[in-house]
């Protein structure tokens, strides 16, 4: 090891610095102030991103973040980074293009390296039907501005020279949505990026600190339970996505969301092969390289309800089966590491965001396979959603009211998921 | 691997059953709006035994299935014709129910 990096190692800054020590348990009742004007329950990317806007875009630095374990966590740390905005609904298209162009210069923002790499992201079509649904997102994209258009094999082999283009698979590739936008980013410092930017404008961040029950008079949200007593808000926003329903069954509200399990793995490290993200919908599947070089895997979503991050030998006999298809040299390769995220699955695969029938109650929930990339516009609009108490207009299509409307925003657009 | 035992069967490999979604009982055709939203969307989702439909697919049979989802313990497996006969329920079964701080959902009795 070089000496140089040796002492900035034991001087403790690098180039990722992080966030200071943080204060444990939460000083409640006794030594603290008992009232904030907003708690934040939840300490994941969507959560501290929505205490960050608060402070920065509306001037509401007297916000205490609330987070069960530890910042990030969650399902925060649990993804397989993808970001990208070729959804399929103008709804979607319009929110994601939104959160890409926020994470396009968020590392400056925030004085953390996101590692954010941009690498094109290629959406496989292995029949007619998912060709037909490539041309169908690739126009709703081109309309809304988003970059994103069919290619075809002679272009694929050019993009990722890697994949099995051979007419005799077994699902021969016939073509894919090309969207040289999509990226990926190392999740954990979002959060740990967004937590210290809001800590340096006032936030106040508490890790180790469940919240066990939501203080609600008159239909009224009045201050979260937590084992340290009662912390009272004017306005309580939820961001506990895999636990969405049960943080709002705290509150008396009843959401459209199934929680499952969504399993990833990633192999060992290996040289960089593969730059652009491969996601196949036809074999369940989706790949990209990491900047450590690991091959980041991940399959379709479990097929029944669990509340369990535990990972099964089924999803990487499948996966394994799928991605060999498309990538049959990386047969001996090992898997290093394997887990899962408690996905909070909608009926449209779309997210429920702001405001509830519970007055100063909001949410950021729903979020299945689909939360990593939403991370910077969930958090700037549920800041204005919970500044300004109304609704934003980019967040109107994803209200909880949709679903008694029957007004839902089927996004078939979204990985992971059978459609 | 998972193994589900059945009556009929015997112990099967989970990847011999398809979920079927969880018991619900259907509004009246002439229920409100409200109602049917509720039905079509709203779950209880919680970390709990839950009454639950799975197909099991080689036999074409389909099961009513008591499943932890905060633990996937299969608990009980009867076949579904049977269950919505209401013909194997026991008081047990209701006190399961009860005790386990469980929702509608999972009542059999509300099934």
């Amino acid at each position: 090891m070089p000496f140089s990096l040796l002492r900035l190692g034991l001087r403790g800054e690098g180039a990722f610095p992080l966030p200071p020590p943080l204060p444990l348990p939460l000083p409640l009742p006794g030594g603290g102030r008992k009232r904030r004007k907003v708690v934040v329950v939840g300490g994941g990317g969507h959560g501290l991103a929505a205490a960050y806007y608060l402070a920065r875009d509306h001037g509401i630095t007297d916000v205490a973040v609330l987070e069960k374990g530890y910042i990030g966590g969650g399902n925060t740390g649990r993804n397989t980074t993808i970001i990208r905005a070729n959804y399929l609904t103008p709804e979607g298209v319009l929110f994601y293009k939104e959160s890409l162009r926020l994470f396009e210069d968020l590392d400056r923002e925030l004085g953390v390296n996101l590692m954010y790499s941009r690498r094109g992201h290629l959406t496989l079509a292995h029949t007619d039907a998912a060709l037909r649904t490539a041309r169908w997102r690739a126009g709703v994209n081109q309309f809304l501005g988003v970059d994103s258009r069919l290619v075809y094999p002679k272009e694929i082999a050019r993009l990722c020279p890697q994949l099995n283009l051979s007419p005799g698979a077994r699902y021969p590739i016939l073509g894919a949505l090309y969207h040289p936008p999509g990226a990926i980013a190392r999740h954990d410092a979002v959060a740990w990026g967004y937590a210290k930017a809001a800590r340096a404008l006032g936030v106040e961040i508490y890790s180790d600190t469940a919240v066990t029950g939501v203080v609600v008079e008159g239909g009224e949200a009045k201050g979260v339970r937590t084992a340290g007593g009662v912390l009272e808000a004017e306005k309580v926003l939820q961001a506990t996505a895999g636990l969405s329903s049960q943080t709002a069954a705290m509150a008396g509200l009843r959401l459209p969301i199934t929680t499952v399990p969504l399993q990833a793995c990633v192999s060992e490290p290996l040289k960089p092969f593969l730059d652009a993200i491969v996601v196949s919908g036809s074999l369940h599947t989706y790949v990209s390289q990491s900047a450590r070089g690991e091959l980041v895997m991940g399959g379709s979503a479990d097929p029944a309800p669990l509340y369990s991050t535990r990972p099964t030998l089924e999803f990487k006999e499948s996966l394994a089966a799928n991605l060999l298809e498309l990538f049959p040299f990386i047969g001996g390769v090992k898997v290093l590491r394997q887990w899962a995220g408690m996905a909070d699955m909608t009926p449209d695969f779309s997210p429920v965001m702001g405001v509830t029938p519970v007055r100063n109650y909001f949410i950021d929930s729903g979020w299945g396979t689909w939360g990593f990339k939403a991370t910077p516009a969930a958090g700037k609009y549920m800041a204005q959603c919970v500044a300004s108490g109304e609704q934003p207009e980019l967040l109107r299509p994803f209200a909880l009211s949709r679903f008694g409307e029957f007004n839902l925003v089927g996004e078939r657009g979204a990985a992971s998921v059978g459609h | 691997m998972k193994i589900i035992h059945t009556r009929e069967h015997g112990a099967r490999n989970i990847a011999e059953f398809v979920y079927g979604g969880v018991v619900l009982r259907e509004p009246a055709a002439d229920a409100g709006d409200a109602e049917w939203a509720d039905y079509l969307f709203i779950r209880e989702n919680k970390a709990a035994p839950c009454w639950e439909l799975w197909l099991h697919s080689p036999s074409g049979m389909w099961y009513a299935v008591l499943r932890d989802a905060g633990s996937d313990e299969f608990l009980r497996v009867v076949l579904a014709r049977e269950f919505f006969a209401g013909g194997v329920l026991t008081d047990d079964d209701a006190g399961l129910s009860s005790s386990s701080s469980s929702s509608q959902e999972s009542t059999p009795s509300q099934s």
